[in-house]
């Protein structure tokens, strides 16, 4: 049986569930959250674990696929909590569930896991030490964070300011932020202060185009976009242009940086993931980031991928084979 | 001449017609009508260099040549690269999980079939959309228990048309669709003109009132550019199915299972036959099959990827490969015509 932990909203987990279905395969679908949100137990040792009505024959689970989980802030507990709670209490218990569902891992030590939440907060300043090693060209990374030191270094490279963090969305009251790379330009300098909060500043690489390259187990799927026609995406792609959508096509990635690519995701003990890259001017790929849980969607849709059917028949043969170690 | 090939986009894809061409853009949702010199260029000459391509033609085209494409990539169809082999094919393939994928059926006043029965059973198939016609004008409370019925099924889209009352006002309507919002669309046809509401009237984009009259059947299957879809799951899916019946499965409006129901063929009533029985027949998945590149005439259109088929009503009831009886388009002569049908 394959066993899902995700939030409820997640499209492609539908998507993949509807494969499943089409085989007529068990699966389980979970969100840590409701361990909290629902009476629920947990036993290591024998395994076992209760949700609410829900019982799951953890001995029975041979694959688990781990997508994003709900976040603490998101529950109905906190909701009704949050008011009675010093901040203290609510870092604490949101860290308190953090580990458990991190640890949900040693439940199931024998499973398959596609992804584990044990390295699904990647270090991207760690990620592009170890890209290096793998002989991958990343472009040149600061972290800056006086007004003179910028200016010097804007003399010697064009340059980009992005988050050190997952960019992910924040939200605020009034709605969400998102932190896109930006483009870092004499203006920009002269509005800042001496000195400000730490940055992430890297080369600004002229680019042909990006490279969005979904991994799984070895395998590629690559997609090309073309930005560059349009001013307002030039710099992140994700500033998305609704008239005219950038051009999102396959690529075949060359078979050496595929290897190097794989050597990456070995070392950083990631068997699935999006990793971004830049095809310069210069001829050159650079290596960006990645990112473990990626929103696969947006790469195979365009290239007709058939991604959701993929990781559906990948899950299968991983839970039939480990259900097998298991048995002998 | 900046680089050496001519690529393009995967998304842009060059389709041959008898007297001219389209390029489908599958991501940017339409086409570019263009001659078929250009599309030869595009295809037989694929993954050539610029140098080859002009030797092809002797020479004599250069300049023509170039101004073709320097066009195909101000439109941002393509690109020059030194590079066409880093950029594959899209994969034309359909992939779809659903053993049906739409539902449709049909009420008048005297229909009998029980809707929850139906719901039933294509909640069991996970059909992922229905659409319900009523070419009666049924009350409110119809309305709210067919709406009702798909409440924690798993359909994601219930689109309805239904004839106009006058008892039922936009704000009842529009509450309605609020309270499901699953209901992607709601067409009230048949509208006396003079109580066609203005558009700013409405303050739901899925809620629309027309004048024509959908009191039967044979109001559908008609053919026009408006109704062209040009984007990837349906012109993959009518590369080698049929673009209207793939995996649809209808009810009539007296009940009897059907392919669509404008044919005359049926599987059997609901009253005693399972849809999922239907389903599995190789008789009905017939119609399934007949692509666009199997039917007459549409073999030869440019438009044949984009186009929906219609079975039902064919140019020439005694070939089941005619073309649609609804289409006024002339693909050898490029020309829609006006009254004939043909
Ligand atoms: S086959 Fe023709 S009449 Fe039947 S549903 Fe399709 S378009 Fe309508
Ligand atoms: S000839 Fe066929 S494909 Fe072309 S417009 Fe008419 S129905 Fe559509």
């Amino acid at each position: 049986m394959i066993l899902i932990l995700s939030k409820p909203d997640d499209a492609s987990v539908e998507k993949v569930m509807d494969w499943l279905r089409q085989c007529d395969y068990p699966c389980v679908r979970l969100d840590p959250i409701d361990l909290i949100e629902q009476a629920s137990f947990c036993s290591l040792y024998p395994e076992k674990l209760e949700v609410g009505q829900k019982v799951i024959d953890v001995t029975q689970v041979h694959a688990v696929w781990y997508r994003r989980m709900s976040n603490f802030t998101d529950s109905k507990y906190f909701e009704h909590n949050k008011k009675k709670l010093v901040k203290q209490a609510i870092a604490q218990l949101s860290q308190e569930y953090n580990a458990i569902a991190e640890g949900l891992p040693a439940l199931l030590p024998q499973a398959y896991w596609l992804n584990t939440p044990l390295n699904d907060n990647v270090n991207k300043l760690q990620v592009l030490s170890i890209a290096r090693q793998c002989k991958l060209q990343v472009p040149a990374t600061f972290i800056v964070s006086t007004r003179v030191r910028l200016a010097k270094l804007l003399k010697e490279f064009a340059l980009i300011y992005k988050s050190v963090y997952n960019s992910i969305f924040m939200k605020v009251d009034q709605g969400f932020y998102t932190m896109y790379t930006q483009e870092i330009t004499q203006e920009t300098i002269q509005r800042l202060d001496t000195t400000f909060y730490p940055s992430l500043v890297q080369q600004k690489i002229e680019k042909l185009y990006e490279i969005r390259s979904f991994y799984l187990e070895g395998q590629f799927y690559s997609m090309a976009i073309f930005s560059q026609q349009d001013k307002q995406t030039q710099v992140d792609f994700r500033q998305y242009n609704r008239q005219n959508p950038n051009r999102f096509v396959p690529y075949q990635l060359p078979s050496n940086l595929e290897s190097k690519l794989t050597q990456l995701m070995q070392q950083l003990h990631l068997n699935c993931g999006s990793i971004d890259l830049i095809k310069g001017i210069d001829g050159q790929f650079y290596f960006l980031e990645v990112n473990p849980i990626g929103q696969y969607g947006m790469t195979s849709n365009p290239c007709n991928y058939n991604l959701d059917q993929i990781i559906a028949q990948h899950l299968i043969k991983q839970d039939l084979a480990y259900e097998k170690k298991a048995i002998h | 001449m900046r680089q050496d090939y001519f690529v393009l986009f995967a998304c842009c894809i060059p389709v041959k017609g008898h007297s001219r061409s389209t390029i489908c853009d599958l991501q940017r949702n339409s086409f570019e009508l263009i001659p078929n010199i250009l599309f030869e260029i595009l295809t037989e000459h694929e993954g050539k260099a610029m140098q080859t391509i002009f030797a092809t033609y002797h020479h004599e085209y250069n300049r023509e040549i170039e101004e073709y494409l320097d066009f195909l990539v101000e439109k941002e169809y393509g690109f020059y690269s030194a590079e066409p082999q880093s950029f594959p094919k899209l994969d034309l393939t359909w992939h779809n999980p659903f053993p049906v994928t739409h539902a449709l059926v049909d009420f008048d006043e005297k229909s009998k079939h029980p809707l929850p029965h139906i719901v039933k059973q294509l909640t069991a198939m996970f059909c992922p959309a229905i659409e319900l016609r009523f070419f009666h004008a049924p009350s409110l409370e119809v309305l709210e228990n067919t709406l009702q019925t798909f409440q924690d099924s798993p359909f994601r889209s219930v689109q309805m048309i239904a004839g106009y009352s006058k008892d039922l006002t936009i704000a009842q309507l529009t509450a309605l669709a609020y309270q499901y919002p699953r209901l992607q669309s709601l067409v009230i046809h048949s509208t006396p003109s003079e109580n066609i509401p203005a558009s700013s009237d409405i303050s739901i984009p899925h809620l629309t009132f027309i004048e024509q009259n959908l009191s039967s059947e044979a109001c559908c299957g008609n053919i026009s550019p408006r109704y062209f879809t040009v984007n990837r799951q349906f012109f993959t899916e009518a590369q080698t199915f049929n673009s209207c019946l793939n995996r649809k499965i209808s009810i009539d409006k007296r009940g009897f299972i059907k392919n669509c129901p404008s044919m005359t063929q049926h599987f059997g009533h609901i009253e005693a036959t399972s849809l999922a029985d239907v389903v599995k027949q190789q008789a009905f998945q017939k119609a399934w099959h007949i692509s666009k590149d199997q039917v007459t005439t549409c073999q030869d259109c440019e438009f044949r990827y984009v186009c929906h088929d219609c079975r039902a009503y064919v140019a020439n009831p005694g070939n089941a490969l005619s073309k649609p009886a609804k289409c006024r388009y002339n693909p050898y002569e490029a020309t829609w015509e006006a009254a004939t049908i043909g």
